[in-house]
């Protein structure tokens, strides 16, 4: 049975695995063509196709997010603009970097390792600050009254505390300096270019440890940044039609979902659990990269296999979490103490 | 001269440009896609603007749709997760 010349069994597969990346991505602000673009790339579509249609998905999926972290006061749109243009530059710098290294013959090997290392460091220091709690932590509350000195990182504190004029307002009830926030950004962006990827996985971090934003305006920012980071990649795919509306649709049927829960459960799951479900993401994404790269290494062409496996199940283990968690607090709080968003 | 990992995005943007695009078996499949959606007549920067603005236009449509969705019946799933 076919719907619009594709398999009704492949919409369906495509749906619900954009329901599974749809809550990742609601929830972390991350994680749409780190799953996707593999997924595609093992499934057999060439590489750009894979590649344009996940950048596709993402954009979508980014607007679909982001208007809901808006309608939840979660998007700062000051500092997603000055983040977007910190993270232009860092990225045109990175990749200067990157060249160099095509030109010496080592950049296969720095980029993996670095990207390998990256993954592994920022999930093991965000699981480690959650699992110890108390310092370091930022409230998951984004009402200014609420916001105290304590609850903001040490990093982020100091930062803060450079008197640098511009100083502008950033939601949550303080001031940092913009030259911080364009470094902070140009930083994350160099990265991001060097490595090639789309750099949610360090954005998102570095905006709560560095720039001391919290958690759920961390994640809400990052997605507005990504709408026109995946809009402009997509589109440059598109110009050769390597877009795919056959995957896009379905996938984004189902994210569009997704990304509502994922973002209703960062109002209901507790702070450190979500620094904790994203290191646990991170950590699984840099073995399931390292066994890919140990397969092309080896010649081992089923490690990519086991790689994506890690992937997806990664991917399940911590959407099925993030829903069960929301559930539990439904369960523990009154209908009189419901929280602002309940998807 | 190594090579980059597959993952790299900036890789495979570079060789967007500098290669051909070979869309291999997917390439019937992605015709008669663009073909569903009336897409044939168009090429370049135009094909690009209308797969990007049906993307779009799907996202706000399912936005909206599943926005309705949640405002009828988000009182009686979350009732219902509550065990209520």
């Amino acid at each position: 049975m076919e719907l619009l010349g594709v398999a009704v069994e492949l919409l369906a597969m495509f749906t619900g695995f954009g329901l599974l990346i749809g809550i990742l991505f609601g929830f972390f602000g991350m994680g749409g063509s780190f799953l996707v673009t593999p997924a595609l790339l093992v499934m057999g579509y060439e590489p750009n196709v894979a590649v344009g249609s996940g950048l596709a998905f993402v954009f979508g999926t980014s607007v679909i997010a982001t208007l809901k972290h808006r309608d939840l006061g979660q998007v700062d749109y000051k500092l997603g603009v000055l983040m977007i243009a910190g993270t232009t530059g860092g990225i045109e710098v990175g990749k200067i970097g990157l060249e160099y290294l095509q030109h010496i013959g080592l950049a296969g090997s720095v980029v993996s390792v670095a990207y390998i290392g990256l993954l592994g460091a920022i999930g093991a220091f965000v699981t480690y600050t959650a699992l110890k709690g108390g310092d370091g932590g930022i409230s998951h509350d984004v009402e200014e009254d609420d916001e105290g000195a304590d609850d903001i990182p040490p990093i982020a504190q100091k930062i803060q505390s450079y008197n640098v004029p511009p100083m502008i307002s950033i939601r949550g009830g303080f001031t940092v300096s913009l030259w911080m926030v364009l470094a902070v950004a140009f930083a994350t962006g160099l990265l991001s270019g060097f490595l090639g990827v789309g750099g949610g996985f360090i954005r998102m971090p570095a905006l709560f440890y560095l720039v001391g934003v919290p958690v759920p305006v961390a994640v809400g920012t990052d997605l507005f940044e990504i709408v026109f980071s995946g809009g402009i990649g997509s589109f440059l795919y598109a110009q050769s039609g390597a877009v795919d509306l056959s995957i896009v649709v379905p996938l984004l049927a189902g994210s569009a979902l997704g990304a509502r829960i994922g973002a209703g459960a960062t109002n209901l799951v507790d702070e450190d659990d979500i620094k904790v479900y994203f290191g646990v993401m991170l950590l699984l994404g840099a073995v399931a990269v390292a066994v890919r790269e140990a397969g092309n290494f080896l010649g081992v062409p089923s490690l990519d296999l086991v790689s994506l496996a890690i992937i997806l199940g990664a991917a399940l283990l911590v959407s099925g979490a993030v829903v069960v968690s929301s559930v539990r607090t439904l369960r523990e709080s009154s209908p009189t103490t419901e929280p602002s968003t309940a998807d | 001269m190594g090579s980059l990992p597959e993952y790299s995005l900036a890789v495979l943007l570079q060789n967007h440009y500098t290669h051909p695009p070979d869309r291999g078996w997917c390439e019937d499949s992605m015709v008669s896609t663009i073909l569903q959606f009336g897409l044939d007549g168009l090429s370049g920067t135009a094909l690009a603007a209308a797969l990007i603005g049906l993307v779009l236009v799907e996202a706000i449509v399912l936005y909206v749709g599943y926005g309705f969705l949640e405002s009828t019946l988000g009182k009686r799933v979350t009732d219902l997760l509550r065990g209520l």
